[in-house]
């Protein structure tokens, strides 16, 4: 803890100024709800939109948060597959098990929340279920819902890093 | 033609103050949603109270650097700009990273910057030393940028400004720049446009005045045309607020 705390205060002081590396992979959260047990289907979080208003080029706070909330999507991913080759810019072997008629591939998820607690599974684990669970409530109130994280490259199928378990919708009170 | 060094920090206090009173305030307007992002063992509700408070103190500070210190608060400048780099040491360490990507680092080494100006009273050379700081953090921003870019297959190629450009990237797009991402040869153009630009930077520090002007304009509108096309607004105000300090060093 105390060493990311330094670490980022380090970043903050000698910055890298590598903006928009390469845009190789971009990971995306997918969503579902589950109602009465039964499994919607998946759907991205953020809805494909773009807009026209000049506005925000002087006040943009739904522009930035979602910004932010994509930042740590981005950390979320890193964490949860640091291994994976996309990550690191490498290009997937040709000789891959991928089926290549499959849209997703799903080598990389063998069970939800990867066999994992969410205690194990890290802090952005729990940041992930708030950003959901906030863009859940703001439009219905089902009884369950699970996420994913997708890593999406041009040209090549999408990858599964992670898929969680049913959560509540509604956060649990203590 | 040369630029007074009261004159240009002057013009980086007002530029950045302007961005820090931006970013409080849009951050004011969200949040609940900031809130739930923050690293901590305390519920958001809590984290809402605590970016409330930060956020009106640094709405508050940079109020001042937009007014100006005047000679009552000039004996006390450098407390304001601590007060805004702890602040964002805070909010860093909070958010797990710069929570506004690359302006927030921008406007720390800005910060650093009229620090060190601000000591000018005790040693002249101080004030050169943080409009140098300021300068230098501004070349190398955009140049490493370049290199980046120019070391990078798909930027090179166009892919990454057509990904960056696609409906459904990490974006959202300004709605008639959607249409771009269709030509991958314009994203190749655009994407060179870019690299050029970046990379030829550094000439800022030994053209002529009106070339330094030309320069800086571009740079102006690359930010505006980014704030347009992919919201990032903040970087306006962050980078412009470096250039006062690459205009004094002629």
């Amino acid at each position: 803890m105390i060493a990311t705390a330094l670490s980022n205060i380090l970043k903050l002081f000698l910055p890298s100024w590598n903006f928009f590396n390469d845009f190789s992979t971009v990971p995306r959260l997918d969503v579902r709800t589950i109602q009465d047990g039964r499994e919607c289907e998946w759907r991205t979080l953020y809805t494909t939109v773009s807009t026209r208003s000049i506005r925000r080029v002087f006040f943009n706070a739904d522009g930035n948060i979602e910004l932010l909330e994509k930042t740590f999507i981005d950390r979320a991913t890193e964490e949860f597959a640091p291994e994976c080759p996309r990550l690191r810019g490498q290009q997937r072997d040709n000789s891959s098990d991928l089926n290549k008629n499959n849209a997703l591939s799903h080598s990389r998820v063998s069970a939800p929340g990867d066999g994992r607690t969410p205690s194990e599974l890290g802090k952005h684990h729990k940041i992930l279920t708030r950003i959901v669970r906030s863009r859940l409530t703001a439009t219905q109130l089902d009884d369950e819902f699970q996420f994913r994280l997708v890593m999406t490259s041009p040209g090549q199928p999408e990858e599964i890093l992670f898929v969680s378990a049913h959560l509540p919708v509604q956060e649990e009170t203590r | 033609m040369t630029l007074e060094p009261h004159i240009a920090l002057r013009a980086t206090q007002l530029l950045l103050g302007i961005g820090i009173a931006l970013q409080a305030a849009e951050v004011l307007a969200t949040r609940s949603a900031h809130a739930r992002l923050c690293i901590g063992k305390h519920p958001p509700d809590f984290w809402a109270q605590w970016l409330t408070a930060k956020m009106l103190v640094r709405l508050a500070l940079s109020a001042v650097l937009i007014v100006g210190f005047g000679k009552h608060l000039q004996v006390i400048e450098p407390v304001f700009y601590m007060g805004l780099i702890f602040s964002s040491v805070g909010l860093v360490i909070r958010f797990n990273g710069p929570f506004g990507g690359g302006s927030d680092s921008m406007t720390f080494q800005v910060l650093i910057g009229l620090l060190i100006a601000s000591l000018g009273v005790a040693n002249p050379i101080l004030v050169r030393v943080g409009l140098g700081w300021i300068a230098a953090h501004s070349v190398l921003s955009y140049f490493i940028a370049g290199i980046a870019k120019l070391k990078t297959e798909n930027w090179r190629t166009g892919l990454a400004m057509q990904t960056l450009l696609r409906t459904d990237g990490p974006y959202t797009l300004f709605a008639p720049a959607r249409n771009l991402a269709d030509s991958k040869s314009l994203c190749a153009g655009l994407s060179w446009m870019i690299i050029v630009f970046e990379i030829a930077f550094p000439l800022v520090l030994i053209l002529p005045w009106e070339g330094k002007l030309a320069l800086l304009s571009i740079g102006l509108l690359f930010h505006i045309t980014n704030a347009v096309v992919l919201g990032l607004n903040r970087f306006i105000w962050a980078w412009a607020a470096t250039y006062p300090a690459v205009l004094y060093f002629n």
